[in-house]
C-alpha cells in the first residue's frame, strides 16, 4: 500500500457526469493504463437515537472494495477504528441506539486501472436509491511510496498530465504539512468521507430556493 | 560476446543440462518408488537400475564439464545481459541468454543441494553394495575466505558518511555475507557477497520484505514495483562493472552510489526536468557524476 490521493473532479457545464467520466477514462487509457476490475467505496451514516452528552452523535461506516473484509468506522469529530465487517451486523442489532439515516447512503463506484506502479480509480458518486451522478471522484495511488511529501511531486505531475487541478482534501493537506508523514490504512477512507460530506453539503445547498442559501455558496463537488 | 561458436557451445551446454535434469529426476523417481507393483523384481534388479541411472548422470556431468572447458572465460567485465545495455539503449532481444543462464544457475544450485542429499542417503541405504560403485571424487565447493570482520569495517566507514541510512553486515546460513541498507521510508536493499565479490543484489520498496516467512533472506525475490525492479537492474549493472576489480574501495563506492536513490521519488531528471517519463521517475544515477536521468533521457 502506497500513498493514495482522492480528489473531486469538477463537472462540466451542460455536460452529463457520464460524459466527464468517459473523457477522463479515455485520457487514462491513452497513457497505457490497463483495466483491472471495478471498485466501490460506500458510506452508511448512523445517528444516535438518544442524545449523548446533550448531542446527537453521528457515526460514518465506510466500506472499500480494496479491503473487502473491513469496515472503517468514524465517529464524527471523534476517534475512528478499523474492524471486521461483522461490525455492520452489530450495528444492525443496535438500531434502537444508533439508526441509519434514511436515503443517506452514499457510494462512489467505477473502474480501476493499473498504470505501471500507479493504481487509478475513476468513480461516480450516487446517493440513496437515486442513480444520477452527483459528483466524480478520482483516486490515484502511487504504490511504491509511503511518504506523503515524497509522493506529492509525482502525483501532481500525473494529475497535470490528466488535466486535473490538484484540489486536495483538508486531510491530505494536513498530511503534507507534517514532515515524514507516512500512509496508514484508514487514510483512503478518511479522504472519501471528507469528499462524500462535501457532496452531501452541496446537494442540500442546491435544494434550497435561490437566494436562500447561506453564504458562502458551496461550489458543487468542491471542498 | 557475439562469437557464434561460443553461442553454439552455450546452447549445447543448456541442452546437456536439460538432459542431465531429466536423467536425475528419473533416477530420483526410481529411488523414491522402489516397489513397482506391476513387475516383481528382486532387490538386486532395483539396485542395478539405480546404479545405471547414477552412471548415466555421472557420464552426463562429465560431458558437461568437457563442454565447459570449451567455453572461453571472459576477461574483464563479465558481459552478461544488462551489462550489454550499459551506456546503450537497452533492448530485450539482446538479453535472452541472461534470463536462461539465470534459470540454469538457479537450477544447478538446486541440483547441487539435492544430489548431495541423495548421495548421503544412498551411502546409508546401499550399505554393502557400495564397493561396486566408485563415486567420482566429490568436488569441494571453493569458498572465498571469510572476510566478515573486514566487511563490518567497510560498513562502519560508509555508515559514518551516511548518518540517515541504516547499514548492517550479517551472515546467512549458507555462508553469504550480506549487507543490508535501509534508507528511511524510501527503500531497502540487500547485497550478498563472497569475500568482496557481489553475488547478488536487490532493491525493494520500504513496504516490502527482504526476508521470507522463515526469516531467511529471499535471494531470488524481486520487488513487485516496476521502479524498484529498474533500480535493481541498475544496481546489477553497477555490481558487474565493479566485479572487474572487486575491492573494499569499490564496495564503499557502490554503497554510496546506492544511497543516491534516497531521492528517487523527489528528484527530477536533469535533462527533461520532470518526475515522470513513461510513468517512471528517473531511475538512473550516473556512477561517477551521480547525475539523475530517466532511462530515455540519458545521452
Ligand atoms: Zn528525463
Amino acid at each position: 500500500m502506497g500513498v493514495n490521493c482522492v480528489i473531486s473532479v469538477p463537472m462540466e457545464e451542460n455536460k452529463s457526469g457520464q460524459y466527464v467520466i468517459t473523457k477522463l477514462q479515455k485520457k487514462i487509457e491513452n497513457l497505457g493504463a490497463k483495466k483491472a476490475g471495478h471498485f466501490s467505496v460506500d458510506c452508511e451514516t448512523y445517528q444516535s437515537q438518544i442524545p449523548i452528552e446533550g448531542q446527537v452523535k453521528v457515526i460514518n461506516n465506510v466500506h472499500d472494495t480494496e479491503y473487502p473484509a473491513s469496515t472503517f468506522s468514524f465517529v464524527e469529530n471523534g476517534p475512528h477504528l478499523v474492524a471486521d465487517n461483522t461490525l455492520d451486523m452489530l450495528f444492525a442489532k443496535m438500531d434502537s441506539f444508533y439508526a441509519p439515516k434514511k436515503n443517506f447512503k452514499i457510494e462512489a463506484k467505477g473502474v480501476r486501472y493499473e498504470l505501471n506502479d500507479f493504481l487509478i480509480k475513476v468513480g461516480s458518486v450516487i446517493i440513496g436509491q437515486n442513480t444520477s451522478v452527483k459528483g466524480i471522484l478520482l483516486q490515484i495511488d502511487y504504490t511504491p511510496c509511503i511518504l506523503y511529501n515524497d509522493s506529492w511531486g509525482i502525483i501532481t505531475e500525473l494529475l497535470h498530465i490528466l488535466g486535473i487541478n490538484p484540489n486536495i482534501t483538508n486531510f491530505f493537506k494536513s498530511r503534507l504539512e507534517k514532515k515524514e508523514s507516512s500512509v496508514d490504512y484508514t487514510d483512503c477512507a478518511q479522504q472519501y468521507l471528507e469528499l462524500f460530506n462535501s457532496v452531501r453539503k452541496s446537494m442540500t445547498v442546491n435544494q434550497q430556493p435561490p437566494g436562500m442559501s447561506s453564504s458562502p455558496v458551496m461550489i458543487q463537488g468542491r471542498m | 560476446m557475439a562469437d557464434p561458436a561460443q553461442n553454439e557451445f552455450i546452447q549445447q551446454a543448456i541442452k546437456l543440462t536439460q538432459s542431465l535434469r531429466y536423467s536425475l529426476s528419473k533416477t530420483l523417481e526410481r529411488v523414491a518408488h522402489p516397489a513397482d507393483e506391476s513387475k516383481e523384481e528382486n532387490e538386486g534388479d532395483y539396485i542395478n537400475s539405480v546404479k545405471e541411472g547414477l552412471i548415466s548422470i555421472s557420464q552426463e556431468i562429465e560431458d558437461l564439464e568437457k563442454l565447459a572447458t570449451k567455453l572461453k572465460p571472459i576477461n574483464g567485465v563479465y558481459a552478461l545481459g544488462s551489462t550489454l545495455a550499459f551506456g546503450l539503449d537497452s533492448s530485450q532481444e539482446k538479453n535472452k541468454h541472461y534470463q536462461e543462464l539465470n534459470k540454469s544457475y538457479r537450477y544447478l544450485q538446486k541440483v547441487n543441494i539435492h544430489s548431495n542429499t541423495s548421495w548421503q542417503h544412498l551411502q546409508q541405504n546401499m550399505g554393502q553394495h557400495r564397493r561396486n560403485y566408485v563415486p567420482k571424487k566429490k568436488k569441494v565447493h571453493q569458498l572465498a575466505t571469510n572476510r566478515h570482520e573486514n566487511l563490518s569495517v567497510i560498513v562502519a566507514t560508509v555508515q559514518r558518511n551516511l548518518p540517515h541510512t541504516a547499514l548492517s553486515a550479517t551472515k546467512t546460513a549458507d555462508n553469504f555475507n550480506v549487507i543490508q541498507m535501509t534508507q528511511g521510508k524510501v527503500f531497502k536493499a540487500a547485497i550478498a557477497l563472497r569475500g568482496t565479490n557481489i553475488e547478488w543484489i536487490v532493491v525493494k520498496a520500504s513496504n516490502e520484505k527482504l526476508h521470507n516467512e522463515n526469516g531467511e533472506l529471499d535471494m531470488w525475490g524481486q520487488s513487485k514495483y516496476e521502479v524498484f525492479r529498474k533500480i535493481t537492474e541498475q544496481a546489477e549493472i553497477a555490481a558487474n562493472m565493479m566485479s572487474a576489480n572487486a575491492n573494499e574501495i569499490a564496495l564503499q563506492h557502490l554503497l554510496k552510489w546506492l544511497h543516491g536513490y534516497h531521492n528517487i521519488f523527489t528528484a527530477k531528471c536533469s535533462k527533461c526536468s520532470k518526475h515522470l517519463k513513461q510513468m517512471l521517475p528517473p531511475v538512473i544515477r550516473e556512477f561517477r557524476s551521480n547525475d539523475i536521468f530517466h532511462e530515455q533521457c540519458r545521452a
